[in-house]
């Protein structure tokens, strides 16, 4: 698979305090979740991607173009939708997305066009025609998805795409990420906090902690266990039954609320599980092969981070 | 709802020029500022002093038709003119005077009334330009796109450029060909064809620094009342601090003819008089772009250098482009 970002040895420092540190990345086509706690080095990630803030060291490249000295050609072919709530002011939505177009080398008459169609397809209508400053912030979040697409970039890079938006609109905006990464072959970058969004359209996940990166894999490998097990959610009074699972040689313990992780292969037989419920008197829910939760692997990641920090 | 949602669609046309990006900038701030009615307003007003020094032209024209008024408007020239080498000229030969009486005529136009509208006008454009953006943090959309730092503000200032030159550098030129229009033979073209090329040379030196002074109070805040009272006050203060401090010294002189011209009587221009006018200039940034205007206009005294000024005004719109530079990268930093 082609990287799209290929990253070595990036530092960036602020007033001597490490944004980023000594980073090596290489992010492959496809739809990336980026995770990381509040001031873990996101948004610098993805402002050293797009030329904004100059970098100390190391090399960077986006979709085979380096940078800094190709950044017109990196920001031809990539979109960005910022975190922050933005817009040109005193410009109504199509003027506004025109305008970007217009920014991106689209002739005039030709991104006026443009501006309509990918405004009809990020779900802004007849509001279009009003003036920006009169907008919610879910509708400006879709007008910024627009700009962000009107050029037809081939990465997308999406800063919290989904902040602002109700549940109905929420949804509408992943299935539009989703339909940009299977039916138009758009790779995506996406930032955010909501590990669910993640999980629902992403195909691999970098995690950033403390300015390095903790994690880089696909999620379907993240999710497998390094030893096989079993996950047996109960009723109440787990605690109860994983002393006794222990106590009858399995090497059991309690990984979330309700929720108790057994290594073992069990898949076979689960029979002394059924016999440790029994005689402990705990009632077993469901059972299932044990995998990894993205919210236990990114607590995971932030929890090393700290740790190794401290 | 979407209007026509046909799904999402590729895009294969060509792109413009990206060194031309920036022109999308300049253009839209050209739109958005037009919607002002007050501007509108405003610049149809800035158009009447070229109307009043247009009927200069007229009237100085039509006085070279007529051999036994050309005497009686030489007088009332040379009177306008009070002393200095436009007078003199127009008491040994009227039409040879032609060149400086309509350099004179558009200096004027420069100097007086559109020095205080540029003020108004510039003031009703430039501290919104760059604030608004900045507090809307439209420059994270801008820079997300192929447009640099220095692009964009070559844009910002080409919207004041364009406004600026609809008021000084269109109104001056139209009263140029009206004057060749209104001439009695063709040769008015020789003996003139320097000043359009003298209009928009000072019209540069009007619109290129205070276009970087303005849009430099405007990076400065988010606010844009408070980058158009800094603008304001940087031309009142100056003024105003020129007159006090060129007042205090004539006051203060040993020259009894100074003393009483300081009093507001009229005389003619001594050297020392002329040397206290010229000491203060400096902190006004109106009489020092008024020193080098006369000087395009090949109306100030020969002695006279205007390289000091001409380095002032230099540093002033170096220093104001840096400064924007600066503080709009250090927000896209943050």
């Amino acid at each position: 698979m082609t990287s799209i970002v290929e990253i070595e040895g990036l530092t960036k420092l602020y007033a001597n305090r490490y944004a980023l540190r000594d980073i090596d990345l290489k992010i492959p086509s496809g739809v990336t979740g980026l995770l990381g706690p509040n001031g873990s080095g996101k948004s610098t990630l993805i402002k050293s991607l797009l030329g904004l803030t100059k970098i100390q060291f190391g090399r960077v490249s986006v979709l085979g173009f380096e940078l800094p000295h190709r950044l017109r050609e990196v920001r031809d072919h990539v979109g960005y939708l910022p975190e922050d709530d933005c817009y040109l002011a005193g410009l109504t939505g199509i003027e506004s997305i025109h305008a970007m177009a217009k920014l991106s080398g689209m002739h005039s008459i030709e991104g006026l066009r443009r501006s309509h169609e990918i405004l009809d397809f990020s779900d802004i209508g007849s509001e279009r025609y009003r003036n920006v400053e009169t907008y919610s912030t879910g509708m400006r979040q879709k007008l910024k998805f627009a700009q962000a697409l009107v050029h037809d970039p081939e990465l997308l890079i999406l800063d919290e795409p989904t902040t602002g938006l109700d549940p109905l609109q929420r949804v509408g905006m992943l299935r539009r990420i989703q339909s940009l990464a299977k039916r138009a072959g758009k790779s995506v970058l996406l930032s955010t906090h909501i590990l669910h969004d993640v999980k629902e359209v992403c195909d691999q996940v970098v995690i950033l902690s403390k300015g390095q990166i903790r994690v880089v894999d696909r999620l379907e490998n993240l999710s497998q266990p390094t030893e096989p097990g079993i996950q047996i959610k109960v009723a109440e009074r787990a605690d109860e039954l994983v002393r006794e699972l222990n106590l009858r040689g399995c090497n059991a313990a309690i990984r979330e609320q309700g929720t108790i992780w057994a290594i073992g292969d069990f898949q076979a037989d689960c029979s002394e599980i059924w016999r440790a419920a029994s005689s402990s008197r705990v009632t077993i829910m469901g059972m299932s092969p044990a995998t990894h939760s993205l919210e236990q692997i990114f607590f995971d990641a932030v929890k090393e981070a700290d740790h190794a920090s401290s | 709802m979407p209007l026509h949602d046909v799904g999402y669609r590729s895009w294969g046309g060509t792109r413009s020029v990206a060194m031309l990006r920036w022109l999308t900038v300049a253009t839209t701030g050209i739109q958005l500022v037009w919607r002002g009615t007050w501007l509108r307003r405003t610049i149809f007003f800035t158009w009447l002093p070229a109307i009043v020094l247009a009927s200069g032209f007229l009237f100085y024209e039509q006085a070279l038709t007529r051999p036994n008024a050309q005497q009686e408007v030489a007088r009332i020239l040379g009177a306008a003119a009070r002393s200095g080498p436009l007078a003199e000229l127009l008491k040994e030969d009227i039409v040879k005077a032609r060149h400086d009486v309509w350099a004179t005529l558009l200096m004027t136009f420069f100097r007086y009334p559109q020095a205080f509208v540029m003020v108004l006008v510039v003031g009703m454009i430039a501290p919104r330009s760059i604030s608004y953006d900045l507090r809307s943090k439209a420059y994270l959309l801008y820079f997300s796109k192929p447009l640099t730092l220095w692009e964009y503000i070559l844009g910002k200032s080409m919207v004041i450029w364009f406004y600026l030159a609809m008021i000084t550098t269109v109104p001056a030129c139209l009263m140029y060909i009206l004057g060749i229009l209104l001439s009695n033979d063709w040769s008015v073209v020789l003996a003139t064809w320097d000043l359009p090329i003298r209009i928009l040379s000072a019209s540069m030196v009007l619109v290129i620094p205070t276009t970087a002074l303005a849009l430099a109070f405007s990076s400065a805040t988010h606010e844009s009342r408070y980058a158009a009272f800094a603008w304001v006050a940087t031309w009142v203060i100056g003024a105003v601090s020129y007159a006090v401090l060129t007042a205090a010294s004539t006051a203060t002189s040993t020259d009894p003819l100074v003393r009483r011209m300081g009093r507001g009587r009229r005389g003619e221009i001594t050297p020392e008089m002329a040397a206290i006018t010229e000491r203060w200039e400096f902190v006004s940034p109106y009489h020092m772009l008024g020193r080098v205007q006369e000087w395009i206009f090949g109306l100030s005294a020969e002695d006279k250098s205007i390289t000091p000024y001409a380095i002032a005004i230099g540093l002033v719109t170096l220093l104001s482009l840096l400064f924007m530079h600066w503080q709009i990268s250090r927000r896209l930093k943050g």
